[in-house]
């Protein structure tokens, strides 16, 4: 058998830049047969192919590149995560006053604490399902290189992954009516809301 | 003693040291790759570049919480673009208006004497994304070389390419032939030729 074509030549017969002799050498080879030049001879046709289309990707933003690279480190442990529930300080719900005046606001306020953190909530019921506001509070830096990543959780299956921004607030948006739970993911450890209740306007 | 080439690493081999290792630079790797991928989908479906930005994050972060469960590792790019336009469309409910277009699918372009769908445009999108990656991973000049070469209009001569990258004469060639054999080790492994 003759030697294998340069990956290059199979580039240039495919561009039609060989010349006479070279095309001849090429096609000899080919005919021995060749399979592994065959192939690569259909992925030269390929790859010129792709490079005579116009690229039409676009780049992301490197800041936003690399916050999700950050993400990394909140990953999901081999091992579980300790769990910590969150015990509720606040729900204007709870609060007859309010609750009874006319017009009150159709949003719920909630304010769990765990651990050194607070977690306030708020929850709005629209006509296209329920928005979720939060805001991770905390009076020491937390653990972590980059603001945590909040999952929404529903049967124990997570349906919904944030991650907070720079100030710690969250967002999920258009969520089914249901009982969901809601962690907020530390270094180590995770800070569970269980058991909120969403419903539709 | 040099680490691995990442680069040349299959998304397969990329999962595993991200999820085995816990080898940020073999996760870097899978969104350097894709990151083009992810980005362009809200875009090319009309959402604004702020829109794109949150549709890509929650679409990474969706990716790392489902590395372990990714049923097919070596499909990684259907997987994602599927996660996006998935994204796409909740959003667009968020939003609850019809910016992108929802029957984008039937929204034709033409393309020589017959129409693109949108899905073609997806499987060329993933093409390029990978083809970019590869390129990006290479050293400038080969990089520099290869796009002048190949993915630049109108194409330069080789006189016009020797004077632009500073060039021996008679260098391009030899060249020329390195670096494709460089890009083509590459696309190998990321799944370009899949």
């Amino acid at each position: 058998m003759t030697a294998h074509i340069p990956f290059a030549t199979l580039i240039d017969y495919q561009d039609h830049a060989v010349s006479v002799s070279e095309r001849e050498t090429v096609e000899s080879h080919l005919a021995e047969p060749c399979s592994l030049c065959q192939q690569n001879l259909q992925r030269a046709g390929e790859l010129l192919a792709a490079f005579a289309q116009p690229d039409r990707t676009v780049a992301p933003p490197q800041d936003v590149v690399r916050r999700a690279m950050d993400a990394f480190a909140l990953r999901p442990p081999a091992v579980s995560l300790t769990r910590i529930v969150a015990s509720l300080l606040f729900d204007n719900f709870r609060q007859a006053p309010l609750a009874a005046v006319r017009g009150a606001a159709r949003s719920r306020q909630l304010l769990f604490n765990a651990a050194e953190i607070d977690i306030d909530l708020q929850i709005t019921a629209e006509r296209y399902g329920t928005t979720l506001i939060g805001q991770v509070l905390s009076g020491q830096p937390l653990a972590s290189e980059v603001m945590p990543i909040v999952r929404l959780y529903r049967n124990g299956e997570v349906i919904r992954t944030v991650a907070s921004d720079a100030q710690g607030q969250f967002a999920f948006r258009a969520v089914t009516p249901g009982t969901y739970d809601l962690g907020v993911m530390l270094a180590h450890r995770e800070v569970v809301l269980e058991g909120l209740e969403l419903a539709h306007d | 003693m040099t680490g691995p080439d990442y680069a040349v690493q299959s998304d397969p081999e990329l999962i595993a040291a991200s999820l085995d290792r816990g080898d940020r630079l073999a996760w870097e790797t899978l969104l350097l790759r894709y990151q083009r991928l992810i980005y362009s989908i809200p875009v090319r479906m009309g959402f604004s570049p702020s829109d794109a930005a949150d549709v890509f994050q929650t679409v990474c972060l969706l990716l790392m919480e489902n590395l372990a469960f990714l049923r097919r590792r070596d499909r990684l790019g259907a997987w994602l673009v599927i996660t996006t336009r998935r994204e796409c469309w909740r959003l667009a409910r968020e939003r609850q208006t019809d910016q992108p277009n929802q029957d984008a699918d039937a929204e034709l372009e033409p393309a020589g004497n017959r129409l693109v769908t949108l899905e073609e445009e997806f499987v060329q999108i993933e093409r390029h994304s990978l083809l970019n990656a590869a390129l990006d991973s290479m050293e400038p000049r080969c990089r520099q070389l290869l796009r002048l070469l190949f993915w630049t209009e109108p194409r330069p001569s080789y006189e016009e390419i020797v004077k632009l990258m500073s060039l021996p004469e008679g260098s391009i060639g030899p060249t020329r032939a390195r670096c494709l054999e460089k890009l083509t080790r590459i696309l190998q492994r990321n799944g370009f030729w899949r």
